[in-house]
């Protein structure tokens, strides 16, 4: 358990922007705050990394309380999301400086330099000065400099949030290799969830300054716990159900099993389904329903058909995979769908009661 | 985080040479100017009398209100050629532009004494300005009426103060986004149209402010009316000054001085006010 | 594009207008300088007699060389603390705890905005209260008061486009705040405290309005010139007047290349 949140929390006068929150970052995962603007996510890795000051709550490394340790001593390094690389110093004199502070030897700097910018893919990049970089070449000397120092804990502040959708993807893909390669635990702050589900070991997301849901990317994405997150991330359809006397799930297309982790006191719940996950065709051990096709949209790799669903009063979309040649159903046919009872995902309403 | 009194610690720490060089020294006029000298000894006392001195005497009020009518001028002035002017640099292109630009605020830098010195060798009798209106058959003979007289202070004050003002204009003028000019043009205004409708209204209060501190530089002067104004060329400044030299009578140029400082403070914060509508 | 007629009058005038404003502007300067090489009187110019025997004898003028040496002694000193000052003061408004700012700017604006007669006698009755003797100490406090808000502006301003993170990526990597001041914010400061520290200078050099109420006995540059300026018109007068006017020329030009007039201007 390299650190742990203990109910941390902060406000600005009366304005309470993080509820307190209990997190604990493992070693050597990669974890990502993902939420909207105002969620709270940047202000807990700010107050990590010794920026801001917690209104309330401890944060533990390895259980030693860093609330007397400033910035300068705490063994985490930031990826600032403009990059805060220093004008007035070469590429290698950037990611040198963490180790120059430490007073360590010229030759060993210029080792370790050499060796963060070849990570970074760099190699050849020390003498050019930060005005005649890329945004992706900046964003690697971010980079190096901040694992050079070998810190404990990578902060990283929406990093990509300034690159161009392409080589965002590229550099994803690059983040998690090389969190991987050196093994070091990386908090990442993103508000894309795009982003959070590629990179992520674990995901917390977050919402108005609370916690919405941890987990795993498939945990978040099939099983959402709340509302927020059944709707903030990828698209779902929702609808209500009941969880009746004898624990089952009753949904308005019948009643079946439970899914697991739910609880069983009776209850109204919502019941969420991935509109992937809408079959048109039988499927074993699932729900089956007619419903009335609204519209359907070709968008591409498959289509996007809109259904109304008997006793549902919002219409659910069904992402179905066209094949050449092959005809949808026109608007105002009937038509049969099935939906796996593991597909099925239980929000609780409570939670959107939450203010 | 950091604690209260160490916050109260670094302001004092901060504001200490603000408070010791300009807070307590202008306090100390404050108070000075409730004072008297008798004996030709300044006694502290708590006095209006150099107040109601000056405003019983009609001499210092004439002398104000002409100061304040001069230096109205010498703003006046400044604005009805340095409008134009920057105006006229501000619409070229290219390097020449700035160059021009820089060229017209040099004469800030160059020493005040010395251009009223020069300004004197210009207007006097044997100066240039006589040579040249002789030889151009403008005048049958050397006219005294350019120096040691009030219109003197005010050519004077008007031609070394103009890069003053055209400089807050021209900052003003350069604000205006290109992409405005541009859709009035491109709305089918020529040029006078877009003159009068987009970019004046837009450069008006910028030009009042710059105008308006060139206002406050005249109000202090008192080395111009000395040197080129003569003996009836009393400006307000020249007045305080002579307070402290020959008058000598502290309290009462102390008294004076509040008077203008309270005046300037008045105008500042109207350029200021004018300034800031301009965001 | 074609111009109308009454366009290409309009810009007529304008130029027209513009040359005489640089008429206006220069002749004085130029005269000044003609007249420190050729010497003049009732009779008129006598073109033929130019030396420089006037620059000549100025140098052996030990009260104007006396007046020069307070000049550069005052500027130096007032300028160094002037900048010093601005730059902690600049800091202190740019730190998060900071109090009351806006106050402490007036402060800091008030002797440059007010008439320069209201610092100059203000800080006279205060020097004479205190009982501090005039002289070049109290010029140079006077120029301090008075330089100040030019060299806090030029700091504050490159301070502040400083991103905050850059300060943060400091502390983050391990820098005490000594240590983010060296080598960080001194480095990306520098160039702005030099070209406020020339600024500053060519004020300090020809200012006189303070001055005047501050040096008692002492004798400045400027004081000097207007001393024999009331005696009456002399070529050596003129000479000095035109290694004044070059010194702050030369000045007032690497100030400009500094700031890139280009760049500075339009991004204000």
């Amino acid at each position: 358990m390299a650190l742990q949140l203990e109910a941390l929390s902060k406000s600005y006068g009366t304005v309470e922007v993080l509820r307190p929150i209990d997190l604990e970052i493992k070693d050597g995962e990669f974890l990502t705050l993902l939420g909207p603007s105002g969620s709270g996510k940047t202000t807990i890795l700010r107050m990590i990394g010794g920026f801001t000051q917690p209104s309330g709550g401890r944060i533990l490394l390895d259980g030693q309380d860093l609330a007397r340790v400033p910035t300068n001593k705490r063994p985490f390094n930031t990826v600032f999301q403009d990059y805060a690389l220093f004008p007035h110093m070469s590429v290698a004199k950037n990611v040198g400086y963490g180790l120059s502070i430490r007073r360590m030897p010229k030759d060993e700097i210029a080792r370790a330099v050499q060796e963060a910018l070849d990570t970074v893919g760099l190699g050849s990049f020390h003498d050019r000065s930060p005005a005649e970089l890329s945004g992706g070449q900046r964003q690697r000397v971010a980079l190096a400099r901040a694992i050079v120092c070998r810190p404990r804990i990578v902060l990283l502040d929406e990093p990509l949030s300034a690159l161009d959708a392409a080589l965002r993807r590229q550099m994803q893909g690059f983040l998690k290799d090389l969190q991987r390669q050196i093994g070091t635990t990386f908090l990442f702050v993103t508000h894309d969830q795009q982003e959070a589900l590629t990179m992520s070991d674990r995901m917390v997301v977050m919402n108005v300054g609370s916690v919405e849901q941890i987990g795993s990317p498939k945990d978040i994405y099939y099983r959402p716990r709340t509302r927020f997150v059944a709707s903030f991330i990828g698209d779902n359809n929702l609808c209500e159900a009941d969880i009746d006397a004898d624990g089952r799930l009753v949904t308005p297309m019948g009643a079946t099993a439970r899914p697991d982790g739910v609880e069983a006191a009776p209850r109204r719940v919502l019941m969420a389904v991935r509109p992937e996950l809408i079959s048109l065709s039988p499927r074993d051990n699932a729900l089956e329903t007619e419903a009335e096709v609204l519209s359907v949209e070709f968008a591409g790799a498959g289509s996007d058909m809109t259904l109304r669903l008997p006793g549902i009063e919002t219409p659910f979309t069904a992402r179905i995979t066209s094949e050449p040649g092959q005809t949808p159903p026109a608007p105002g046919a009937r038509q049969s769908i099935w939906i796996r009872r593991d597909d099925i995902a239980v929000v609780e309403k409570a939670a959107e009661q939450a203010p | 985080m950091t604690s209260r009194t160490s916050r109260l610690l670094l302001f004092a720490l901060a504001a200490s040479v603000p408070l010791l060089l300009v807070v307590l020294p202008i306090g100390n006029f404050f108070v000075m100017s409730f004072w008297r000298v008798s004996d030709n000894v300044i006694v502290p006392d708590a006095t209006l009398a150099n107040y109601a001195g000056f405003l019983e005497n009609d001499a210092y009020w004439r002398t104000f209100l002409f100061t304040i009518g001069l230096c109205a001028a010498v703003a006046g002035i400044g604005i009805a050629i340095g409008y134009p002017v920057s105006y006229f640099i501000w619409r070229l292109r290219g390097r020449i532009k700035y160059l021009l630009l820089l060229l017209l605020i040099l004469p800030l830098f160059m020493s005040y004494i010395v251009k009223i010195y020069t300004m004197r060798s210009i207007l006097g009798l044997n100066g240039f300005l006589n040579k040249f209106l002789v030889f151009t058959g403008i005048l049958d003979q050397p006219s005294t009426l350019f120096l040691y007289n009030r219109t003197a202070i005010l050519i004077t004050m008007a031609t070394i103060l103009l890069p003053f003002v055209i400089l807050p204009i021209f900052l003003t003028l350069e604000r205006i986004p290109k992409s405005l000019t541009q859709a009035s043009a491109d709305l089918g205004a020529g040029a006078g149209t877009t003159f009068w409708r987009v970019v004046l209204p837009l450069s008006l209060p910028g030009t009042a402010a710059g105008a308006l501190f060139t206002f406050v530089l005249a109000l202090g002067d008192y080395i111009t009316p000395q040197m080129v104004g003569g003996p009836n060329g009393f400006t307000f400044g020249r007045v305080i000054w002579s307070q402290f030299g020959l008058a000598y009578n502290w309290p009462f140029g102390a008294a004076l001085a509040v008077i203008m400082f309270l005046f300037a403070l008045a105008v500042i914060g109207l350029a200021a006010f004018m300034a800031a509508r301009q965001r | 594009m074609r111009k109308s007629l009454a366009e290409r009058s309009v810009d007529w005038v304008l130029g027209g207008l513009t040359v005489i404003t640089f008429l206006v502007l220069y002749t004085p300067v130029l005269i000044s300088a003609i007249f420190s090489i050729v010497p003049t009187d009732r009779n008129g110019v006598h073109w033929n007699e130019a030396s420089l025997q006037w620059y000549g004898q100025l140098l052996g003028n030990t009260s104007v060389l006396n007046a020069v040496e307070t000049t550069l002694i005052v500027g130096l000193i007032s300028v160094a603390i002037a900048t010093a000052l601005a730059i902690a003061i600049a800091l202190y408004v740019e730190w998060e705890g900071a109090m009351m700012r806006r106050l402490l700017e007036l402060f800091v604006y008030l002797p440059f905005l007010m008439p320069p007669i209201i610092t100059g006698l203000s800080l006279l009755i205060y020097f004479n209260g205190l009982g501090i003797p005039r002289g070049t100490a109290t010029i140079a406090i006077g120029h301090v008061a008075l330089v100040l808000a030019i060299l806090y502006r030029l700091v504050l301003t490159r301070l502040q486009s400083i991103p905050r993170s850059m300060i943060e990526a400091s502390a983050d990597l391990g820098a005490t705040r000594w240590q983010t001041f060296a080598r960080v914010i001194w480095p990306q400061l520098r160039s702005a405290a030099v070209t406020g520290a020339v600024l500053a200078l060519t004020i300090s050099f020809d200012e006189t309005f303070v001055t005047f109420f501050l040096a008692g006995d002492t004798t400045t540059l400027p004081l000097r010139l207007w001393g024999m300026m009331r005696v009456g018109f002399s070529p050596e007068i003129n000479a000095l007047v035109t290694i004044v006017l070059g010194v702050s020329i030369t000045l007032a030009a690497i100030v400009a290349l500094r700031l890139n007039p280009r760049g500075t201007l339009e991004e204000e």
